[in-house]
């Protein structure tokens, strides 16, 4: 706002705008940087867009754990090293601890949710939502850059996250119901074989109660072992693989 | 045809050749072909078998002359000869062996005198005609090892007495071949015999150079292999014996003693062997006695496998678990006198009589004449010219 005052020769009147569009933002961005306390969201967008979106994120109190940006070259995209957003981001508002660039593998973006498990997943483009939803984390996508555009945008975005956290029945429901085409292994006893059909787990029972399994001669120690392990694995894996 | 195979239970003559070269070490098979064989051919012997794997050169590593329209119409014996000095100046290998599938058989290429040129100035290479439509994957097996039993094992009259071949378990048609043929070659080695298993764990292509020297042949099959050990028979002087896959100890005891008996082994040591040999199976097969008895476990089985397998599964399963034999369901295809000879064991067991049945219960010269009689309407004249050839 200053440089475009500067520009138009306008200062003054720019200030002016400053100090009342503070006057007006700033109690509300508290109010609605206690609602959102403790918080936390993951990212996936484009590249200067998604920067943006992680900026926005950290002023409302959000914690940001993480990113999936799908490239990364302020040199590239217009010539000019000022113009890199990462590094403003970074330096205003802190490090964002699982940012990468390019993981947009269906598998790569459904594990880092898995494990991260974040309260909202901000998507940039349609289809990336899914494996937020499928995994009953709270999502919606923001197709447009100018949301967030200015002191109204950063009020736009916080009403957006509260009005998404106002009803997760949905997605949480569904998650319960939807599948993944994506299995987990569990090596473990019989206790676990409910588990394992629950959660559609791969499982190799291996430790006691063992009563789903008949052991004679096998063993897992060794050269031989080892191999008697992976057949072992790769009998559940396979005996499931479509 | 009006119909197509998914997930066939065997394949064709080229891919019995391809499974028999790929499984033996250092050897580079040389495929001339359209390209299309080799690939669906490495694509079943993998994911078909177990996860087999390549091996040495097999899978896409197989060289392979590629034939396309012009060669069909102008022959490829150039494209062959020129794929045979390729690959024997990049790919290095103790033997280099080219098979053939049906395009090229059809128009009469003929690879012998090319392949005869190479090992005339030092290569090792043999040839044989494999077209996928001579049979299916047996008769493939038994094409390699008939001609590996001719042309690359060493003719010598000496014979050591206690060295025997071992025939009929077929590479990747049987998936547990290598552990097969691992157990045969211990326990035979328990009895004082050196077995050549060719594609056991450990075996080099100089066990079967010297494969003339085994004073017995066994063939681990009623049906398959058995070609194989007549060869050898006619050319290295080697008789044979045909067992059923031993599993267990009603069936190894039982192979054991037809082995030690053929090749006048002391009996004393035969059953030293086997009492050690009952002692560990049977304090393992011990444990399983409460929860046969306690859950009910006499159960009814059903075998749907292969003419190798499916008699000595059920009799593992019925002599040696105590479960009732109920029905055996034979896949493969078989000729009228395999049939019968497949059948008859049945009556050996000892608990029970299964009902066998047949994918192709009248055998091949049935099955051969369904298939013309689908494609042409009538026993036309093809039927008459060529069905006594094929």
């Amino acid at each position: 706002m200053r440089e475009l005052g500067r520009v138009l020769d306008r200062r003054e009147e720019i200030e002016e705008i400053i100090e009342s569009e503070h006057k007006r933002v700033l109690p509300k961005l508290a109010e609605y940087r206690e609602k959102l306390k403790g918080k936390t969201a993951y990212i996936t967008a484009g590249a200067a867009h998604g920067h943006a979106i992680i900026a926005l994120l950290k002023e409302l109190g959000i914690e940001v754990q993480g990113a999936a940006i799908f490239h990364h070259d302020p040199v590239y995209d217009n010539g000019d090293i000022n113009s890199d957003v990462l590094s403003s981001t970074v330096k205003n508002y802190g490090d964002v601890k699982h940012y990468n660039v390019c993981n947009k593998q269906a598998y790569e973006l459904v594990n880092i949710l898995n494990r991260l498990k974040p309260d909202i997943l901000i998507a940039r483009h349609g289809g990336m939502v899914i494996w937020g939803a499928k995994l009953g984390i709270p999502t919606f996508l923001m197709e447009d850059e100018q949301f967030g555009f200015g002191y109204q945008g950063i009020l736009n975005y916080a009403e957006k996250v509260l009005e998404t956290f106002d009803n997760i029945e949905f997605t949480l429901n569904l998650a319960k119901h939807s599948t993944m085409p994506y299995t987990d292994l569990i090596l473990g006893s019989s206790w676990e074989s409910s588990l394992a059909k629950e959660i559609k787990a791969d499982l190799l029972i291996l430790s006691v109660p063992i009563t789903y399994r008949l052991v004679l001669t096998c063993g897992y120690v060794g050269y031989n072992g080892g191999l008697r392990v992976a057949e072992d694995i790769y009998d559940r894996v396979l005996d499931t693989y479509r | 045809m009006t119909t197509f195979i998914e997930r066939p239970r065997t394949t064709c003559t080229l891919g019995g050749a391809l499974a028999a070269l790929t499984a033996l070490p250092n050897v580079v098979p040389i495929i001339h072909a359209s390209g299309g064989c080799g690939s669906s051919i490495s694509t079943l012997l993998n994911q078909g078998a177990g996860y087999a794997g390549s091996g040495y050169s097999g899978g896409n590593m197989i060289p392979c002359s590629n034939v396309v329209e012009k060669e069909i119409v102008f022959g490829g014996e150039n494209r062959i000869d020129e794929l045979i000095q390729g690959t024997t100046e990049i790919l290095e290998a103790e033997l280099y062996f080219v098979v053939t599938g049906c395009m090229v058989e059809m128009i009469g290429d003929d690879v012998l005198p090319i392949v005869n040129k190479y090992a005339q100035k030092g290569v090792n290479i043999l040839a044989a005609s494999t077209p996928g439509f001579k049979g299916n994957l047996f008769t493939g097996y038994d094409i390699v090892l008939q001609t590996l039993a001719e042309n690359y094992v060493e003719k010598t009259e000496v014979k050591e007495l206690h060295t025997v071949n071992i025939l009929g378990v077929i590479p990747k048609q049987d998936v547990f071949f290598k552990g097969n043929l691992d157990e045969i070659k211990r326990l035979l080695s328990k009895l004082g015999i050196k077995a050549n298993t060719f594609y056991g764990q450990g075996e080099t292509l100089q066990n079967l150079r010297h494969a003339g020297k085994a004073s017995l042949n066994i063939v681990l099959s009623d049906i398959y292999g058995i070609n194989v050990a007549q060869t050898f028979k006619e050319i290295h002087g080697i008789p044979y014996i045909t067992a059923d896959l031993p599993i267990g100890d009603t069936g190894t005891a039982l192979f054991l003693r037809k082995v030690a008996e053929t090749l006048q082994i002391d009996p004393q040591l035969v059953n030293a062997v086997i009492a050690e040999e009952k002692a560990y199976y049977y304090s393992y097969l011990e444990r399983l006695l409460e929860t046969y008895a306690d859950f009910d476990l006499q159960r009814y089985a059903i075998v749907a496998a292969d003419s190798n397998y499916a008699f000595p599964l059920l009799r593992f399963v019925s002599d040696d678990l105590g479960w009732i034999p109920y029905l055996a369901y034979i896949s493969d295809i078989l000729e009228d006198w395999q049939l019968e000879k497949v059948r008859s064991n049945f009556s050996e067991l000892q608990s029970g009589k299964p009902n066998v049945i047949f994918t192709y219960p009248r055998g091949t010269a049935w099955w051969w004449q369904r298939l013309w009689w689908n494609l042409f309407g009538s026993r036309n004249w093809l039927y008459c010219q060529f069905g006594e050839t094929l």
